[in-house]
């Protein structure tokens, strides 16, 4: 089951340059929440606060507190973050070396589960999850970056579910799929929902608009508003919203 | 771009002409060699590969104690500087978050400005030394039925030789590496990362998979250097061409040979087969160089990083 | 599903990262230890004679005077053949070069950076010393030459690699042809980078001992012209380091320490000029 996550009062820098300004935002349970707005407005980075990742570049740093359920993130040991709110990045990144299987199972590996039937199952139940078992179940012993793009993203996320993580974090998926590969994916962001709480980073507002029960316009480092998505992209209470949704942003 | 005018092609001409010194000069170099090792190859033939006795004095020429002390001592060298330069090129690359840590690459860049004299200095004062009076007898004492660490224990030798070189490529090597280490792609590191990877589960899949080519290559690039380094092991290697199963025996190696006993060649015959001694080692350069471009090439291209 | 094993997980990641500390850590203790030797062994002999007198007998106690001389002057006689070779190639290899002349250039380049230093000496023994019948100044500064080419070349190559394309796209957009667009726009652009280069070959060249043994040869008295052998401080160091007299081995040290702080302080002034940036 999804739980509900919190980031509160987030600064974030790179270097001496603040990238988020004291942004704080509620996501709710088993629902997805869109993150929009223009290129460099933050959202990316603002994701990357909420497992942890940001902290892997050399020179950023951040300040503020993100909360899932009541655990304070930021006061647990950042590996058991990441493996309790997964991420799918921009463009798949399989890792190149390893069959689609192991792809898959690389996580439960890691995390010391090794019995044969039990890996079996859990990459079976995520590929059918993502709808990629079918496809694949014949070549799981082939290098998965023989795949189709659309494929490779699909395989991404079942490799951040089979971790049965409470949260999914997705940083612009579609941003490099062609629509039907892009379509497919939104389907399936629809069905996470039951079981995860997710978090979509997106520059589609078409996107936004077709999966999210929550929207969060950012803008230059500062969450602008937040509401029901239906409420933003029809009646947004501040004019910048408005100004972005209907393209009038030079 | 706009047609060229006559100041183009004039400049662009010109550049191009001295540009051609590069091709001029490896090939008056694979020339030199050639012309004035010819009388060796003609003398000896092949067997000059394989011949073990180097007596100037007899007119014994063969190359196979040069060829065996350069190996020795490169192996001996390059298995230090892998590991110390692997180390430290992930340390460089993979902990960039810690500040010191960036500091640290000054370091390793003056590892490679000392001059090969001042390590050669450092190898008969300082290494030399410690081989004879601690490591040696210490390998002895717990080795000494194994021919490998057996006779005398002078210092002076094919580990002094290896421990000297292992230093001095260790920057080569780790700059290459430093090198492929930056062309893994990020995404990659930020997947396992994100799957709740630590730093060292994260090296393990999705950075020295990917770098695996280039590591051997760095490595070979290594051997290059190890291989032309003349001075330093001239000054602890012990300048002897013989063939001897301990590491501890003084050995030769091909470019020591030559600057040891160049001047005092005093027959057309040892001048040539010392040119025919430069010749190996330049086509062995050239060789190795090749295999260990290619390898860096494979990755940077992977990496979708210009080669 | 609960998971197990975080702490030893965690135990082993700590533990690679002390490896990795380790491995750093005497990888750089003999650069620690060659600057603390250096230090010590050759500070007693840093004295102003050191550096205004000739070698004297053993007994009595000389300098290395002619020998740093030496090497100035072959080292920027080097420099002066060096560089316009050097830095034109690179130009052509940036900014003119077909693609595929660059790539040969570019390899054989590289190959000629990996070529072992004492085959240059064989090169210009072959060449100029017998031509010239005897060592010279000239050959040592043709052989260390050969060696500071092929680092001028990269250097400025990829000093020039590192100006953005708009700058050019600029220059060529305001109507300069190609050639006004390197020398009046790229050029000036890159110039502290340019002085990097020939800083590092300098540097390279001044420390170099293997090519000079046969080309440059060493002298004990003072330069009286190009023709004639001549020292060179890496050369006075070496033959004094292999020799059985305690006295000239502390002044071998007093040599390293003057080369090698010559040498740091090139390397510094490259870094300041750059902030590290073209350089590893």
């Amino acid at each position: 089951m999804g739980q509900s996550m919190a980031a509160r009062q987030i600064n974030a820098f790179y270097s001496r340059t603040q990238i988020l300004h004291d942004v704080s935002l509620a996501m709710n349970a088993n629902a997805v929440t869109a993150i929009i707005g223009p290129t460099g407005c933050g959202k990316s980075t603002f994701l990357r606060c909420l497992n942890r990742m940001h902290e892997t570049v050399a020179g950023a740093r951040m300040t503020g507190r993100v909360v899932l359920g009541s655990t304070d993130l930021y006061a647990m040991d950042a590996v058991e973050v990441r493996r309790t709110v997964g991420m799918v990045f921009d463009r798949p990144n399989p890792f190149p070396t390893l069959s689609i299987f192991d792809n898959v199972a690389a996580g439960l590996r890691l995390n010391g589960i090794r019995q044969k039937d039990l890996l079996i199952e859990r990459v079976q139940a995520v590929l059918s999850m993502t709808a990629l078992w079918d496809e694949v179940k014949d070549r799981l012993e082939k290098p998965a970056i023989h795949l189709q793009s659309g494929q490779q993203q699909r395989l991404c996320l079942a490799r951040a579910l089979a971790l049965e993580p409470a949260v999914v974090l997705l940083d612009e998926p579609a941003s490099t799929l062609d629509p039907s590969s892009t379509l497919q994916l939104e389907e399936l962001i629809e069905q996470l929902k039951d079981r995860y709480t997710v978090v979509l980073v997106t520059h589609n507002l078409q996107q936004a608009a077709r999966v999210a029960d929550t929207t969060a316009f950012f803008l230059d480092g500062h969450l602008i508003e937040t509401g029901r998505t239906i409420d933003i992209f029809t009646n947004p209470s501040d004019t910048r919203t408005e100004d972005y949704i209907t393209g009038r942003r030079s | 771009m706009r047609a060229k005018t006559l100041l183009d092609r004039t400049v662009s001409g010109l550049l191009f002409t001295i540009s051609g010194s590069v091709i001029l000069s490896m090939g008056a170099l694979l020339a030199e060699l050639v012309i004035a090792g010819h009388a060796s190859m003609v003398h000896f033939g092949f067997s000059f590969f394989l011949g073990h006795a180097w007596d100037p004095l007899r007119g014994a020429y063969g190359a196979l104690p040069f060829l065996f002390g350069t190996a020795v001592s490169a192996i001996i060298g390059l298995v230090i500087a892998t590991v110390l330069g692997l180390g430290t090129a992930l340390l460089l690359t993979q902990y960039a978050t810690l500040r010191i840590i960036r500091m640290i690459g000054f370091l390793v860049n003056l590892l490679a400005a000392v001059p090969s004299v001042v390590y050669g200095l450092w190898g008969i004062f300082i290494v030399v030394p410690w081989l004879r009076v601690t490591l040696e007898p210490a390998l002895y004492r717990v080795f000494g039925d194994i021919p490998l660490f057996a006779g005398a224990r002078d210092g002076v030798g094919m580990l002094a030789a290896g421990l000297v070189l292992g230093i001095m490529t260790l920057p080569t090597i780790a700059a290459v590496v430093r090198d492929v280490f930056g062309a893994v792609p990020n995404t990659l590191r930020d997947g396992a990362l994100a799957l709740g990877a630590t730093n060292q589960e994260m090296i393990r899949m999705a950075v020295l998979p990917f770098a695996r080519a280039g590591i051997f290559g760095a490595v070979m690039l290594g051997l290059v250097r190890a291989l032309g380094e003349t001075m330093a092991v001239l000054m602890v290697i012990g300048n002897q061409p013989s063939i001897t199963g301990s590491l501890f025996a003084p050995a030769y190696t091909l470019s020591s040979a030559i600057a040891s006993e160049f001047a005092e060649a005093a027959s057309p015959l040892y001048l040539s087969a010392l040119y025919e001694l430069g010749f190996i080692l330049l086509m062995l350069t050239i060789l190795i160089y090749t295999l260990a471009r290619l390898l860096v090439w494979r990755v940077r291209w992977r990496g979708g990083l210009p080669l | 599903m609960k998971y197990k094993g975080l702490r030893l997980r965690k135990w082993k990641d700590r533990a690679f990262f002390v490896l990795l500390m380790l491995a750093t850590a005497l990888a750089l203790f003999p650069l620690l230890q060659i600057l603390v030797e250096a230090t010590i062994r050759g500070v007693p002999g840093f004295k102003v004679s050191f550096f205004t007198q000739l070698p004297a007998p053993v007994g009595i106690v000389g300098g290395m005077g002619n020998a740093i001389v030496g090497s100035l002057l072959i080292v920027g006689l080097a420099s002066a053949i060096a560089t316009p070779i050097g830095v034109c190639t690179g130009i052509y290899l940036s900014e003119y070069a077909p693609v595929r002349y660059a790539r040969v250039l570019r390899f054989l380049t590289d190959i000629w950076f990996g070529v072992p230093t004492i085959l240059v000496g064989l090169l210009v023994y072959g060449t100029v010393v017998l031509s010239m019948k005897g060592f010279s100044a000239w050959a040592g500064a043709i052989s260390l030459a050969f060696i500071m080419v092929p680092t001028l070349i990269r250097t400025t190559e990829r000093m020039l690699a590192l100006i953005p394309a708009i700058v050019r796209e600029g220059a060529l957009a305001l109507g300069a042809s190609p050639t006004q667009t390197v020398f009046l726009f790229v050029l000036p652009a890159a110039t502290r980078g340019l002085i990097t280069g020939v800083v590092l070959a300098v540097a390279r060249a001044l420390g170099e001992t293997a090519p000079l043994l046969f080309t440059a040869f060493g002298n004990n008295f003072w330069q009286s012209g190009l023709s004639s052998p001549i020292a060179a401080l890496p050369l006075q160091i070496f033959l004094y380091a292999t020799s059985p007299y305690p006295v000239w081995q502390a002044q071998a040290w007093t040599g390293a320490l003057t080369l090698l702080s010559i040498v740091v302080v090139l390397h510094a002034f490259a870094h300041f000029l750059t902030r590290g940036e073209g350089l590893s």
